[in-house]
Formats: structure tokens, sequence, C-alpha cells
């Protein structure tokens, strides 16, 4: 389940928050896009997250 | 009693603010209830509210709950601030330190699994020239991912700081007409060619705004998936620190030059400046104090010898480097009941924000029982050409006890205003005609030539 805030963080700036954390939030940032780039090629990773979005939205 | 919501929190609807008999409450709803809960379980809270570095809070319970608590799942009392005050009328030094709070609590929160739901410039206000943490409301417990205020914090504290570190550019009036401060792309502007290279730009302004315009997914996915990718506590810690480090290290040249300055030349030994100091003690006499206003403050040493027996004093002046000068000279004495503003008297702060009511115009918000005019009026009249009647008649809407000091037209400083006007343009600017025009308002309680031959002072109490 996605708990909202009541402030948009803005996608730009959580980026630039995590980026501004050096070394270590640079290292996160690639892992998310790795992991992003994985969840789109592997049809078995793409059907777990598409269960799990459903099963969150339930 | 009926209970009145502040009308500046409607915002997060987990709780709101609003008071009942003088007292500021705080109503939570479930989630906010449970957060409070997270709260008063840790270390750090009770350290800060003891400190004083956030404001004092209770929880209301029995019979002193308001008739609006059966909404609430729990009700909350805060300290009432004596005066409140928005960014725009705080000084370089005052955003700084102001900047410098929120994120000292905000890294005391994340210690202990806890964060904030924003990093808005609003969140402090001030006891004299001492911040305080007041939105007790965006504590709550740590979600996943980077800090959610960081892009709010970036644009009402880092920006307007940079404008004035590195461009030299006073920030009030970009925050005046921005209550969300200036966006990343837009900043991104005021910074180009070599400035680009200064510290803190190139992440927090230009990867941040390239980044919100080339990611249009939604903040919260983004941050969510970072979470997931190990985005966690130390990593948003490590961020606060760093913009704790860039903020605490960022200079305003103009008020360092400020500074300087007043300590050079603030001289108390002036004859008219000890005529003026005794002829307000006099005042004061009888005069017990709980709010006064000094518009026009400049070194604020009236404002604290107001503030020397008791009250709080707002002391007042157009000039930021000045107003923060005094603001550096009042927290190295420990002066904590005189509260230094920036303020333009001839364009004072408006009501802002949504229906005009989310942030209050300057002379709406309290009732002050001295105000001191000293070497105010010639400014008004000669600078600004605002009538004599119209000073008055404005000084008497604001209210009570005034102190007022009339410097006639062959004063240097009144000489110095008008050579830059046309001769003969201020026909009634004389101290007969003044004196006229205050006595339609106010009674004439004392008067006071000074040594220096072109200056009076008038005690006068409203009709």
């Amino acid at each position: 389940m996605h708990i909202f805030g009541y402030l948009d963080s803005g996608s730009g700036s959580m980026i630039a928050s995590a980026l501004a954390a050096g070394f270590g939030g640079v290292v996160v940032f690639f892992k998310m896009i790795g992991r992003k780039v994985a969840n789109a090629v592997s049809p078995k990773r793409r059907r777990s997250a598409a269960e799990a979005a459903k099963t969150a939205g339930a | 009693m009926i209970d009145l919501p502040e009308s500046a929190s409607f915002r997060d609807p987990d709780a709101s603010v609003f008071y009942a008999d003088g007292r500021v409450l705080r109503g939570l709803h479930a989630r906010a209830a449970d957060d409070w809960r997270a709260l008063t379980a840790t270390k750090f809270f009770p350290a800060l509210l003891a400190d004083r570095r956030v404001v004092g809070t209770e929880v209301v319970t029995g019979d002193a709950l308001p008739a609006s608590a059966g909404e609430f799942e729990a009700v909350l009392e805060h300290e009432r601030i004596p005066f409140i005050s928005y960014p725009y009328e705080w000084t370089f030094g005052m955003l700084r330190d102001a900047a410098l709070l929120h994120l000292d609590v905000l890294l005391a929160a994340l210690d202990e699994g806890m964060s904030m739901k924003d990093g808005y410039s609003f969140n402090v206000q001030w006891r004299g020239a001492n911040p305080t943490f007041i939105d007790v409301g965006s504590f709550e417990r740590m979600p996943t991912g980077p800090w959610i205020g960081y892009r709010q914090f970036c644009q009402t504290f880092l920006y307007p700081l940079m404008l004035d570190s590195y461009l030299r550019v006073p920030f009030q009036r970009y925050l005046v007409g921005h209550l969300d401060g200036l966006e990343p792309a837009e900043m991104l502007r005021f910074l180009s060619g070599r400035r680009r290279l200064r510290k803190g730009v190139f992440t927090h302004v230009y990867l941040h705004s390239v980044a919100g315009r080339r990611v249009t997914k939604g903040g919260e996915q983004i941050k969510e998936d970072l979470g997931k990718a190990g985005f966690g506590a130390e990593l948003t810690k490590t961020t606060v620190r760093k913009l704790a480090k860039l903020v605490g290290r960022l200079r305003s040249k103009r008020s360092e030059s400020g500074w300087n300055n007043y300590r050079t030349t603030c001289s108390y030994s002036d004859a008219d400046r000890d005529a003026k100091a005794t002829f307000i003690r006099q005042v004061l006499v009888g005069h017990p104090t709980t709010l006064a206003y000094d518009l026009g403050a400049n070194d604020g040493i009236y404002a604290r010898m107001v503030a020397e027996r008791g009250g709080y004093v707002v002391a007042v002046d157009s000039d930021d480097v000045t107003v923060d000068a005094m603001y550096r000279s009042l927290r190295e004495d420990g002066i904590t009941n005189v509260l230094p503003l920036v303020l333009n008297l001839v364009d004072p702060s408006p009501a802002r924000g949504w229906r005009n009511a989310e942030r209050r115009a300057f002379f709406d918000r309290a009732q002050p029982d001295l105000v001191l005019a000293l070497a105010l009026v010639h400014h008004l009249a000669l600078t600004a050409n605002v009538p004599l009647p119209e000073i008055i008649g404005w000084l008497h809407d604001i209210g009570g006890t005034l102190v007022i000091e009339f410097v006639e037209p062959h004063d240097p400083m009144a000489k110095q205003l008008l050579a830059n006007k046309r001769e003969g343009l201020f026909p009634h600017y004389r101290i007969d005609e003044f004196e006229k025009v205050l006595e339609q308002r106010y009674t004439i309680v004392a008067r006071s030539p000074l040594p220096g031959g072109s200056r009076t002072l008038y005690h006068a109490e409203p009709r």
C-alpha cells in the first residue's frame, strides 16, 4: 500500500535528495535503476511486480 | 466559547490548530495521534522541549478539553508565541538560524526512527532572537526513502539564503510574493555561469531542476522505489548533515559589512540620544508594557530600553542589514524579549495565502500598548511623501501610547532628505502643523525639545 504524505515530495526532488547523500545515495540510485531494468526485461519479475501491485491495490 | 480554527492550518488532514479562550490547541486525528504517541516515547522530544527548541506542548485532558475535542483522538496545547512573524520579515542570519534549527530537530528525530512531513520555513517562530520549532504535527514515524520535506526546505530556506549569499540579493521581497519559495528551475536561472560552481548549486539547484524536468513519475513512487533499493535513515541523515553543513557555511557579505559598521559606529554617548533615553524612561514609569512596537528601530537601543522593564518589543526597520546587526547583538547579549524584523513601513507585509487569510498583514496581528516612532516621521513625510495627517491617523489606528519624534526642516538629516525634492513641496511640514495634527487624535502628555535644537519628543495618549 502506498502511504502518501499531504505534501507532494516532487519526483525530481526525491532523486536530487538521494544524490545529495553522496556516494551512498548514488549507489542506491543506480540500484533503483538496475531493479527497474531487471523488472522490465524479466517476464517472471514483471509478473511478480504486477501481482504485488494488484495485492497492494486490493 | 467557540473554537476558532487557525487560518493557516488546513493542509494536513491529520491534524489542525485552533484557538479556544486564548489557548493555542492542536487536534489530532487517528494517524497523527499514533505519531504523537510514538513521539512522546522518544528521548529527543522531551530534550528539545526542555531547551525550548520546540514550542511548549502538553496533552489536554478532562475539564481542560475545548468544545470541539470530540472531533479528535487527542488534543495538545501549545505555549503561545508572543508575536507571529514570517520568513519574509526575517534577516539573513535569522533565516539561516531557523534553517539550522529545523535540520537539527530533524536529525534528532531521524536518530530515533522518526521523521518530518515537511521542511517549511513557516514551521519556525521566534521568542525574541531565539528560534523555536512550532509544527509539532510535522513529526511522523519514519517512512522509507528520502526526506519528503527536502524540496520545501530548498525552496523556502536554502534558495533564499543562496540568493543573498551568492548574489547579494535580499530574499525578503521574493519570499513575500512566493509563500512556497523559489522553484528549482527558477533558482537555476539566477545562478548562471561561474555561479553554478558555488557550493551546493550543482546538487541542490542544477540536479534538482534537471531531475524535476526529466522525471515525470510521482514523487511518492520514486521515494518508495528508492526506499526499496536501500535508501534508509542513515542515508537520509547523510543528506540532512550535508545540508546543515552547507547552510552553516553560507554568509551574507551585505550583513557582514553591516555588522562591522554596527560595532564601530554604534555610539550611545550622543547628547540627543541620552535625552531621548531619559524621556522614554519617564514615559515608561507608570506604563507597564505587554507589547511594544519600535517602528524604525535602527540599532534597537530604545527597544532594549523598553524590554529591560519587561514586556515584549517588536523592533522593525526597513534595512535588513541593520536589522541583522541588531539580531546578532541581541543574541550576543542574550536578550530574549526583543524581536527584530525587516519591515518597510510604507509597504508593510500584506495578508497572503489562501483567501488572504493564511498569513496575516503585519498590523493585523497584535495590539501594542506602546508605540515608539523615533526619527521616523521625517522619513515617511519627506522621503515617501506621506502627509502628516495620514501618518498620525495610521499611528492612531495601530493604537497604544505613542512616543514620537518630530525632526524640523532645518535638521541636517531632514535637509539631506529635502535636497532631493522640489523646493516648497512640503509647506505643511512644520512643528506647529505637526502638533496641530497630533492633537486632533492624541492628547499630548509631555513635550521635550532635544539639546541639538532641531528635534522634539512627544508623549501622546490616543483620544
